[in-house]
């Protein structure tokens, strides 16, 4: 066994390490153009990786890509004396990134001017201090100091936009305990087109497929029994729809049936219709209907996982929550790290929402933030608690799915 | 052009050549950040156009991942940074294939069914002839990510990093995986170059 190994089995909680195996151990050693490190290792197994390994031909770049992006890598960092404004926008990156600390770190060149600074310092400190006091005492006194936005801030909370209990029986599903994906799609469907689930990309998930409407009027055609939930903010009491019935989905409406059960839906109306769309289970393939990709749907925004914690119970309760942060608007984000959840967002109203690391109650120049920019960020924080702060002038909306175990009939919770 | 990069990258002085060392400096020094490219560029290309399967996607997802990857430079902490870079990678090929999914309407859907061969059919033609599309297009979508890694170069830990899974997942999806590539090889008759 390798050092490295050792090591790492080692620092393993159970002592064990579950990438300790003769064909991990052949496979890493045919990456790095070795012998194996385990005298356990199949040579037959390492043999017909090597073949494997052979076979791949990738075509290779154009000629000059390699060196024209070493180029344009080097030119974001910026040039020695200049400052974060000065470099140009146009050669920050697609997904916009925060001046990295080099652009603070580098400082301008220093000349001999430096020498009369402190004096200079001291003057200028000592003329603001005077006009400044001078102003103060001439101001008109008001009973109430006038409110400053970012010492007035609301707190935002979480808002249930949909929330059903899943059952096995619901819709002859099996059950939350085999569930292996998760997928959680910010959706947008133009007006007048239509689209079907009845492709495998929907129906090789064998649980539930919830559609909840954000803005527009959706109609949705089940083939199969559905759920509907005409006003699931304000009344959570969901109406059974037979199959082959249409149901009208407005603002906040939500319909839920099984993801093998296909429908088909449509725009009606004039605006885009933005939508969420939730889909778990076990994955089977192939599925059930054509192999194609979703049709006449834009993505805006996705969330998947193929490797989810299942609930370890029959049923599960799914819900989707919204968080909306009006500008100026400060949120103390810290999920618990064992929760199943996943966030969506639209990434174009992300201009000026920021993170930091922490509890803070507002920001201060010196609070180290980073750009929001994707989900993911929010799906797979780093430890601990962080703060999301709106500083646009657009609210802004977080859309989580958070899947959890729901108790046993005729067990009690207490 | 490999062994070029490699050579570059292997003649170059510096005080501690660890990836996680040169990402530090990074931050400030686009002469470690244009190290830790070289050594990773062509591997990152290749990922993605093994999963893009087109030259021109590659070449645009390859460069958002090395954009993301400097503008992420400050959160690598202490993850090890090449399953990093490579779940950066993971990440833009994901939003390619959401961005480019195919649209149509269901009253389009006849004339499709009626016209010549669809994308699908000439992108499976154009996979045909090749025997690495080939085997990894027979394979289970989650042991084909798992293969896709091991072809970039990834050891199993790292592709357990890159994936945010546990080391359990992959080791299962190399087993499935190892058996598929044995039966396959010996029955379906692969081109090998």
């Amino acid at each position: 066994m390798s050092r490295l190994r050792q090591s790492l089995v080692q620092h393993s909680p159970f002592g064990w390490d579950s990438l300790e195996d003769p064909l991990n151990d052949g496979w890493d050693a045919v990456v790095r153009r070795d012998r194996p490190a385990s005298p356990d290792a199949e040579l037959d197994d390492v043999a017909l990786l090597r073949r494997v390994h052979a076979l791949d031909a990738t075509t290779l770049p154009s000629p000059n890509f390699l060196g024209d992006l070493e180029q344009r890598l080097r030119e974001l960092y910026p040039t020695p004396g200049s400052t974060p404004e000065g470099v140009s926008r146009a050669q920050l990156p697609r997904f916009g990134n925060p001046p990295p600390p080099s652009m603070r770190q580098i400082a301008p060149p220093r000349t001999h001017r430096r020498i009369f600074m402190p004096a200079a310092m001291a003057v200028l400190a000592l003329v603001l201090i005077t006009s400044l006091g001078v102003r103060y005492f001439a101001l008109p006194r008001s009973p109430e100091p006038p409110a400053i936005p970012a010492a007035t801030l609301v707190e935002p909370t979480m808002e249930t936009m949909v929330q059903l209990d899943f059952t096995p029986s619901d819709f002859g599903m099996p059950e939350a305990s085999t569930w292996t994906d998760m997928y959680f799609n910010l959706i947008q469907i133009d007006p007048g087109t239509s689209f079907t689930t009845d492709t495998d990309w929907y129906t090789w998930i064998d649980g539930p497929l919830l559609i909840q409407v954000l803005s527009g009027e959706l109609t949705i055609h089940p083939a199969g029994p559905a759920r509907f939930y005409p006003d699931s903010q304000r009344d959570q009491n969901p109406e059974e729809i037979s199959p082959g019935q249409s149901v009208s989905l407005g603002p906040g409406a939500a319909i839920y049936y099984s993801a093998v059960d296909a429908a088909t839906g449509s725009n009606p109306g004039s605006e885009p219709v933005m939508a969420l769309q939730v889909s778990i289970g076990h994955l089977s393939v192939p599925g059930t209907g054509p192999d194609a990709a979703p049709i006449d749907i834009k993505n805006l925004d996705r969330q998947m996982d193929w490797q989810m914690d299942a609930p370890p119970s029959a049923g599960a309760s799914i819900s989707i929550q919204r968080l909306r942060l009006a500008p100026f608007d400060s949120f103390v984000f810290d999920p618990d790290p064992e929760s199943t959840y996943f966030c969506v967002f639209d990434p174009l109203q992300m201009d000026g929402v920021r993170i930091a690391k922490g509890a803070l109650d507002g920001l201060a120049p010196n609070v180290d933030t980073d750009r929001l920019y994707a989900s993911t960020q929010l799906t797979y924080p780093d430890p601990g608690p962080h703060t999301i702060v709106n500083l646009g002038d657009e609210t802004t909306n977080f859309y989580f799915l958070v899947v959890e175990a729901l108790p046993e009939a005729g067990v009690s919770g207490a | 052009m490999e062994a070029l990069l490699r050579n570059q990258v292997s003649s170059a002085t510096f005080e501690d050549g660890s990836d996680n060392a040169l990402a530090v400096r990074a931050l400030h020094d686009p002469e470690a950040f244009t190290l830790l490219y070289r050594s990773y560029a062509l591997d990152v290309y290749r990922y993605c156009y093994r999963r893009l399967e087109d030259r021109d996607s590659a070449e645009d997802a390859t460069s958002q991942t090395f954009v993301n990857a400097y503008a992420g430079l400050r959160r690598l902490g202490h993850k090890p940074f090449r399953p990093w870079l490579f779940a950066i990678a993971h990440n833009v090929v994901v939003d390619v294939h959401r961005h480019r999914r195919p649209c149509f309407s269901l009253d389009e859907a006849d004339i499709h069914e009626s016209s010549g061969p669809s994308p699908e059919m000439l992108a499976i033609d154009h996979e045909e002839r090749d025997g690495m599309q080939q085997l990894l297009r027979q394979l289970s979508k989650r042991d084909r990510e798992v293969v896709e890694l091991r072809l970039a170069g990834l050891t199993g830990r790292e592709i357990a990093q890159a994936l945010g899974c546990s080391g359990e997942a992959v080791r299962a999806a190399q087993y499935r995986a190892m058996r598929d590539l044995r039966k396959l090889l010996n029955t379906e008759g692969i081109v090998e170059r």
